[in-house]
């Protein structure tokens, strides 16, 4: 370097050799940024396709069960022999929250239960992959109408043990809220919608390829929240019974079998199940 | 230099330094915006917003960690250390924002508040693959904030120079903990190797430099003091010295630049009041030993700031005989005026 070429920050001019050095450098850093923006960001796995309606309320009828959790039952037409075709809606609280306090405070506001009333509700549509789920943004205030009504006739199904691999997720942020919403970095996330009231969703792949999803509940029907707090999450297994109600299922996971874990996540590229049982899903059969 | 302190001295230098800084910082989020929308359509602005600022708070701090050992190897990189406290101060704010966003996504709207819910949601304390990684993140910009805040000569006066550089001196710990919130987090959730290599060749790229300068240091300074007479110890001949340069010895654990200027020979301690700076390689502007790394200056013979600026090093005594440089490593009191050694 020459004399002249002394760099002194607070004088006006940068030395020519600097500037130089410096303007190649900047140069190069900038290239990296480039490559690097583009490697990050093809490099990540692809996000889903699930919405969430965030600022686009709608309004929603249908019958109110909290068998097995909150669930909406909107009638979607008739099949072909004149059956009633029943969407159930998993009803979901603002926040990372279940529905229950916001229906029980709507429901001592007008002093009646509303379980088995028709209910207009007003909320955020959240909806992926065959499930539609609805947040009760505002609160208590989200149910705008109770009416009475005829009883919708259930489609309840027991169904043979099984034991499970997947993932327990809140299915608030899986089917839409957030992207992605399982995994370890959406862990402690998970976790506090599943404390806060949000009901356990148990996701597995099948062997054709397509995905379940199971609500956890416990062998009585109890809420189990709790209990699968430490695993959410990661991968585990799990066995129980298998119920179906309408078009959810649910695991009543027998708490005397542990939750095993499985440690990596990756495992889930595979398919967990291998035979097919049921009309609704396949999976193994213990 | 300033003899009184203002939120930011701005000088032309500086104003590039900032604009070029932030043409960077629009440049990269403008192409991973673009690319994201490109390439995964189904994404949600929040993972826009914190995968965008945390690539880039994490790339930015790689260029923090490499000026200083870049400007060892060659002084032409100086202008880049010259302002690196916005280049830190920046990284900050967008690590700031990261954290910020990612709180309210991930930890807000719950039953406990979002920091107690940071800390307790994921409770795999036991287990190191299940560890909650956010606690890494948390850690580190706690560090961050601290050098953040008190980037800036009115902390460095008051709390002292050792304080202020043992305090920024934690950016490596930062560093490791941040590479800890990577390797437990995201790495985890994409499972491509692409990540790990990226992170691999980060860190190998920081560590490297620093080793090289760390090997160079040690082996071309350091000088035994067994042949010393009257306790002058032979350090070079004449003709290492450039003129209005310095040749940098480690004596009896002293670390020594001799300026040769004006057919005379001083030593001064090697490092600058102000931030630690290697003032032997510097050089003589005006009379004045100048600091390569912000320009304070000191003159040879005392070791003291040109008033009406105050800084004071260590002084040292030179003799030079048959063109030989000898230095005595006992240091005299910071800003003892001491007569150079006059060149034949």
């Amino acid at each position: 370097m020459s004399e002249q070429d002394f760099y002194i920050g607070y004088l006006p001019k940068m030395p020519n050799g600097h500037w130089r050095k410096i303007r190649s450098f900047l140069a190069g850093v900038g290239v990296l940024a480039i490559v690097a923006a583009f490697m990050l960001v093809k490099g990540q796995n692809d996000f889903n396709t699930a919405s969430f309606e965030l600022g686009k309320p709608t309004v929603v009828s249908g019958i109110l069960t909290t068998n097995p959790v909150p669930l909406l039952q909107v009638v979607q037409g008739n099949d072909l022999s004149g059956q009633a075709v029943i969407q159930s809606i998993l009803l979901i609280g603002f926040g990372k929250h279940g529905a229950e306090a916001a229906l029980d405070s709507a429901a001592a506001k007008r002093k009646m239960p509303l379980e088995g009333k028709l209910l207009t509700l007003e909320g955020t549509l959240i909806y992926h992959d065959g499930k539609t789920l609805l947040e009760l943004t505002k609160g208590p205030a989200a149910v705008l109408q109770v009416e009475q009504a005829q009883p919708i006739r259930r489609d309840i199904e027991r169904l043979p043990g099984y034991t499970f691999t997947g993932e327990i997720a809140d299915p608030k942020c899986y089917f839409g809220v957030m992207k992605p919403g399982e995994g370890k970095v959406h862990r402690s996330c998970a976790a506090l919608c599943i404390a806060g009231g949000i009901p356990p969703v148990l996701k597995t792949k099948l062997a054709d390829g397509s995905t379940a999803y199971l609500i956890v509940k416990g062998g009585n029907g109890e809420a189990v929240n709790q209990a699968v707090l430490p695993v959410v999450g990661q991968a585990v297994q799990l066995s129980g019974q298998v119920v179906r109600y309408d078009d959810w299922l649910v695991l009543e996971w027998d708490q005397s079998q542990a939750i095993e874990t499985l440690g990596s996540l990756m495992i889930l590229d595979a398919p967990m199940c291998t035979e097919k049982g049921l009309a609704a899903v396949t999976y193994s059969s213990n | 230099m300033s003899v009184e302190y203002s939120p930011v001295l701005w000088n032309r230098q500086k104003k590039r330094y900032d604009l070029a800084l932030l043409g960077f910082v629009a440049l990269y989020f403008i192409l991973f915006a673009g690319f994201h929308l490109w390439l995964h359509p189904s994404t949600s602005p929040e993972s826009l917003i914190i995968r965008s600022t945390a690539t880039l708070a994490f790339l930015l701090l790689h260029v923090i960690l490499v000026i200083g050992p870049l400007c060892r190897l060659n002084a032409a990189f100086l202008p880049l250390l010259y302002n690196r406290r916005h280049l830190g101060v920046s990284m900050f704010i967008i690590a700031l924002v990261h954290a910020i966003v990612s709180l309210i996504q991930f930890h807000a709207l719950g039953d406990v508040s979002p920091l107690v819910a940071l800390f307790t949601s994921n409770p795999n304390y036991d287990s190191i693959s299940q560890f909650p990684f956010q606690i890494f993140g948390f850690f580190a910009l706690l560090i961050l904030f601290l050098m953040a805040a008190t980037s800036h000569d009115f902390w460095l006066e008051n709390l002292s120079p050792r304080v202020w550089k043992a305090l920024h001196m934690m950016v490596y710990v930062a560093y490791a903990l941040i590479v800890l919130h990577v390797a437990l987090g995201v790495l985890q959730q994409e499972g491509v190797p692409l990540g790990a290599t990226l992170l691999g060749v980060g860190m190998l790229v920081v560590v490297g430099l620093h080793v090289t300068v760390g090997l160079k240091t040690d082996t071309n300074e350091s000088k035994a003091i067994g042949n010393a007479k009257e306790g002058f110890v032979p350090v070079c001949s004449l003709e290492e010295i450039a003129e209005n340069r310095a040749k940098v010895v480690i004596l009896a654990g002293e670390n020594i630049a001799i300026f040769k200027y004006d057919g005379k020979l001083s030593a001064v301690h090697n490092v600058c009041k102000h931030q630690n700076g290697p003032l032997g390689e510097g050089k003589i502007v005006d009379g004045c030993i100048t600091c390569p790394w912000h320009g304070y200056q000191y003159l040879p013979e005392n070791g003291q700031s040109p008033p009406p600026f105050t800084e004071k090093v260590k002084t040292y005594d030179v003799r030079v005989d048959g063109g030989t440089v000898y230095v005595n490593p006992k240091p005299h009191p910071e800003g003892t005026k001491r007569p150079p050694a006059v060149i034949a």
